[in-house]
C-alpha cells in the first residue's frame, strides 16, 4: 500500500486532518482524529514508534508544557485543591488534554510524508501546481535536517576526542558547549549548501522554464477512492464538531 | 578547436591565484592540471564552468574562455551544460537525491529532455560507468567509490562535449580509480574532451599534455 499511494492523497490526508485538528475542540473529537492519524500511518507503515523514538525530547516538551498549562488555567470543578487554591481543575485539565491531543496529531500527520520519498512527493507538489523551485526548496529543506544533525554529532565527536566527555558536564557547561558548536555548524552547513547550489547550477537547475519529469504521477481508482472517501469523513467530522458547538470560531 | 582559453587570471582580493593563463583544447584530447594546495586548480573549474557569482567573477576574473569560439559569459545555462559537465571531488557534495535513478535524472530533466531519451541516457550512463546493478539503489547505501561512480554518470547524462573531473580519483580504491580512467579515455576517444584535475602521476599518464599550476604566476612571463 505504501508505494501505490499517489503522493498528492497523502499531501491530502495531512491537510484534512491538521486542519481538524487545529478546527476541533472537544477531547474525544481529537481523541478519534488522531486514531485515524495513527491508523492510516499504520497503513502507509510508517515507522512510528521510530519516530516517537527520535522525537521523545520534543515530546517531553509537550508534556512540559501541557503539565504547566493544566496547573495554570483555572475553572470549572476542582480536581485537586491546596488549601483555598485550585492546584489542577477541570478547565486546565480539559485545556491540557486538548493541546496534546492537537499537538500529537500535527505529529501523527507529518509522519504521513515520510512514507514518501523527497522526490515522489516533489512529483506530487508539482502536479498541483507549485513551482518547481518552491517544492524542489522544501525537499532539500528537509535534507538539511540529518547534515545539521551530522555536522553537530561531527564538531561533538571532535570535542569529546579533546577529552571532553559532555554527558558527565553540568547543565550550564553543557548548554555553554553547545552554544560553542551551534556557530560552526551552521556555518558548515551554509557552505555544504553552496556547494550544493554548485551541483544544482552544472546540472542545469533552471535552465529552461520547462522541465521534464522522468516519472509522470498518475492517479490510480484507488487514489480518487481514498480522495472521496477522506472528504466524506472528514465533512462528517466538521459537521458533527458544529453540531455540538465543538468547532474552534475564529 | 572546442576550448581556447586566453589570459585567463583569477585573484580573491588582493591574492593572485593564477595569471595570464592561455590554452587550447581539442577534440579527443586529455588536458590534465597539477599543482600545489591553492594553486588554483578547483577554482579554475569554477572559471570555466562560470561557477562564479556575476559580481565576484567582475571585480576578480580577467581574460576569456571560448567554446567554439562563443565566449562562456554569452553563454545560456543550458549551452554551457551542454558545453561542460563538472564532476566534483567528493560525490558527496555532488550527489543530494535519494535513489541512483533521480541522481541521474536530475540534469536531463532540468535540460529538458524527453522522457524515453532521459531513460536511454541513464542507461547508458550505467552501462559506461559499469553500475547497471546500482540503478535504483540508494545513494546512502553506497561505498565512496561507487558514488563517485553514480557521480560520474550523473553528469555523462547531460552529455557534455567537455568533461571536467576536479581529483575524482583521491578518494577511492585502486580498482575503481582504474575503472575511472577508462571511462575518461573512452570519453575522449568518442571525440569529447577532458580536463582533468590530479595530484595522482598515473592519472596524469593518461593525458595528452599536463599543465602545472603554480599560486601566484603569472604565465605571461
Amino acid at each position: 500500500m505504501k508505494k501505490r499511494i499517489d503522493p498528492r492523497v497523502k499531501l491530502l490526508f495531512i491537510i484534512l486532518l491538521t486542519t481538524l485538528a487545529v478546527l476541533a475542540k472537544d477531547v474525544i473529537y481529537m481523541s478519534i482524529i488522531l486514531v485515524v492519524g495513527i491508523v492510516i500511518n499504520l497503513c502507509l507503515k510508517t515507522d512510528i514508534l521510530y519516530a516517537i523514538k527520535r522525537l521523545r525530547h520534543f515530546l517531553s516538551i509537550l508534556i512540559f508544557i501541557a503539565i504547566v498549562q493544566s496547573l495554570s488555567i483555572k475553572g470549572g470543578r476542582v480536581l485537586i485543591p491546596i488549601g483555598n487554591t485550585a492546584l489542577l481543575s477541570t478547565k486546565g485539565l480539559q485545556f491540557s488534554l486538548e493541546f496534546l491531543l492537537r499537538m500529537s496529531i500535527i505529529v501523527v500527520s507529518g509522519l504521513i510524508a515520510t512514507s514518501t520519498d523527497g522526490r515522489e512527493m516533489i512529483d506530487g507538489l508539482l502536479k498541483l501546481h507549485m513551482p518547481y523551485e518552491l517544492a524542489f526548496m522544501t525537499s532539500i529543506s528537509l535534507r538539511f535536517i540529518p547534515v545539521f544533525s551530522e555536522e553537530f554529532k561531527t564538531r561533538l565527536n571532535a570535542i569529546s576526542m579533546r577529552g571532553i566527555d559532555i554527558k558527565k558536564l553540568s547543565l550550564p557547561k553543557k548548554i555553554r558547549v553547545y552554544a560553542y558548536l551551534i556557530s560552526p555548524t551552521i556555518s558548515g552547513c551554509i557552505m555544504r549548501s553552496e556547494v550544493l547550489a554548485k551541483s544544482m547550477q552544472v546540472r542545469g537547475f533552471r535552465a529552461h522554464p520547462k522541465r521534464t519529469m522522468l516519472r509522470e504521477l498518475k492517479m490510480g481508482i484507488l487514489d480518487y477512492t481514498l480522495v472521496l472517501i477522506s472528504l466524506l469523513i472528514a465533512a462528517a467530522f466538521l459537521a458533527g464538531m458544529y453540531k455540538h458547538g465543538i468547532l474552534v470560531t475564529f | 578547436m572546442k576550448l581556447k582559453v586566453n589570459r585567463l587570471g583569477l585573484k580573491y582580493g588582493k591574492d593572485v591565484i593564477f595569471n595570464n593563463l592561455s590554452f587550447e583544447l581539442n577534440e579527443g584530447e586529455i588536458l590534465a592540471f597539477k599543482g600545489l594546495n591553492g594553486s588554483g586548480k578547483s577554482s579554475l573549474c569554477s572559471c570555466l564552468t562560470g561557477l562564479f557569482e556575476e559580481d565576484f567573477a567582475k571585480d576578480n576574473i580577467r581574460g576569456e574562455i571560448l567554446y567554439d569560439n562563443i565566449n562562456l559569459n554569452n553563454m545560456s545555462i543550458a549551452e554551457k551544460c551542454n558545453a561542460f559537465g563538472l564532476i566534483f571531488q567528493n560525490p558527496d557534495d555532488q550527489l543530494f537525491s535519494p535513489l541512483v535513478i533521480e541522481e541521474l535524472a536530475f540534469a536531463p530533466e532540468n535540460l529538458n529532455v524527453p522522457r524515453e531519451e532521459i531513460q536511454r541516457r541513464i542507461d547508458l550512463a550505467l552501462k559506461t560507468c559499469k553500475i547497471e546493478h546500482l540503478k535504483n539503489a540508494k545513494i546512502n547505501t553506497l561505498s565512496g567509490g561507487e558514488k563517485q561512480l553514480v557521480a560520474i554518470a550523473s553528469i555523462l547524462t547531460m552529455q557534455p562535449q567537455i568533461l571536467i573531473a576536479d581529483e575524482i580519483t583521491s578518494r577511492i580504491d585502486k580498482e575503481k580509480i582504474d575503472d575511472i580512467r577508462q571511462i575518461l579515455i573512452d570519453f575522449a576517444r568518442s571525440g569529447k574532451s577532458v580536463i582533468m584535475i590530479s595530484h595522482n602521476e598515473n592519472d596524469l599518464k593518461i593525458a595528452s599534455r599536463v599543465i602545472v599550476l603554480e599560486r601566484g604566476k603569472n604565465y605571461a612571463n
